[in-house]
């Protein structure tokens, strides 16, 4: 009991949102939602006013909190719309989403490349599968899901513990406000100020704090330090393209 | 500077929700839809970090999951269209014979949901040699 009176912030979004989710999912009739929808609402509320931290900069907040805000409200709508076709869509605005988070912290390729390769790419090929093999719309298989009240409450229990550990305790915040971790990672002046004494694998001094969030870096990092990686990839890709060829229903074997 | 704490609870957040819909969802389209959102959790924890250390480790090792994200989607993609063409439905429990055969199934029974369709209004051609009489429902549409 003593611990619920503590932890009661980080409890009480969990029961809200695994409600509203497990409510929003398909399951036999269309039904009316407005509760659950409130329900979430309050639930995203509570979990962005209390367990986020502000930084002090306004405009990185405000970025912060729309990014995480639609990254969150289009997740649960994918993973809770009848029609496939509009999960495909939110996912698009998933994506958007979290590229403008790796625009705040500095990857600036990466957001570009994820937008390129999932939006431009994946999303449009899953939809063109979509059309070719459902073109009723919605199906049956589509109203119903499978064991959603189970499925939710696995998944937000898993979430709960992972945000359990993940928030710190008062005193912990208290030594390290901005952080909110001591002990796992050492502080970020002093890995900027001697890189070579970090505990992370040998790196070239291109890599390093200098670098920073550029291209160059990134480039430096990915065919400097992680050449044969690089080289692995490509492999990868070639053998899945192959696989992928190799895999595909032929034309001359029947009728799609 | 910038909270770290804050990217990786959005990151978990999505991490748990794509694990979600990939355990209830039925459509195998938006099974694979939830698996890409779990990457994107993954993602977004791995260049949270990449700032907070100021070195490009994170940020490399998110290139590669990001070229494994589109390895995957290709073959999945032609694994769906191999299941469609046999069983011509894109539903996931219609495989769910390949598991034990002493496991009883895991999905219950469900009733048929009609899927509603939405009324449509097709135009009506007038006859012939007669003057078409202008509706005003026809006016307002075009």
């Amino acid at each position: 009991m003593q611990w619920l009176k503590e932890h009661w912030l980080l409890v009480l979004p969990m029961v809200l949102g695994a409600f509203a989710v497990a409510r929003l999912m398909p399951k036999g009739e269309p039904r009316s939602s407005l509760l659950a929808r409130l329900v979430g609402l309050t639930a995203i509320g509570i979990v962005g006013g209390s367990l986020l931290q502000p930084t002090g900069s306004v405009l990185n907040d405000a970025l912060f909190f729309l990014f995480a805000g639609v990254a969150v409200l289009a997740a649960i709508l994918m993973i809770t719309h009848r029609n496939p076709a509009y999960s495909a869509l939110w996912f698009a605005v998933v994506t958007l989403a979290v590229s403008g988070l790796f625009l705040l912290q500095s990857a600036p390729f990466l957001a570009s490349a994820t937008v390129i390769v999932y939006a431009g790419a994946i999303i449009v090929t899953f939809l063109f599968v979509l059309m070719l093999a459902q073109q009723a719309g919605t199906t049956n298989y589509d109203q119903n899901s499978r064991q959603p009240v189970v499925a939710t409450f696995t998944g937000f229990v898993l979430l709960g513990a992972l945000l359990f550990v993940l928030l710190p305790s008062k005193e912990q915040a208290a030594d390290c406000p901005l952080t909110g971790f001591v002990s796992l990672a050492p502080k970020v002046h002093s890995v900027a100020q001697s890189p070579d004494q970090s505990s992370t694998p040998q790196s070239t001094s291109a890599t390093t704090a200098e670098n920073f969030g550029t291209m160059r870096g990134l480039g430096r990092s990915l065919f400097g330090d992680y050449l044969f990686a690089v080289e692995l990839a490509g492999t990868l890709l070639l053998v899945a393209s192959i696989g992928a060829i190799v895999i595909t229903p032929k034309r001359s074997s029947g009728k799609l | 500077m910038i909270v770290l704490t804050n990217y990786l609870i959005v990151g978990s957040i999505l991490f748990v929700l794509g694990a979600i819909g990939f355990l209830t969802r039925r459509n195998l389209i938006t099974l694979m839809l939830s698996a890409e959102m779990m990457l994107h959790g993954v993602s977004l924890n791995l260049v949270a970090f990449s700032n907070f250390h100021q070195n490009m480790q994170g940020q490399a090792f998110t290139a590669f999951v990001l070229t494994v994200a589109a390895c995957e989607a290709g073959i999945a993609l032609a694994l769906i269209l191999t299941l469609y063409k046999r069983s011509k439905s894109l539903d996931v429990n219609l495989w769910s014979q390949l598991g034990e055969a002493d496991i009883e199934s895991p999905h219950e029974e469900e009733p048929a949901v009609p899927t509603a369709q939405p009324a449509q209004k097709f135009p009506q051609l007038t006859p012939a040699g007669r003057s078409p009489q202008f509706q005003k429902e026809t006016a307002h549409r075009v």
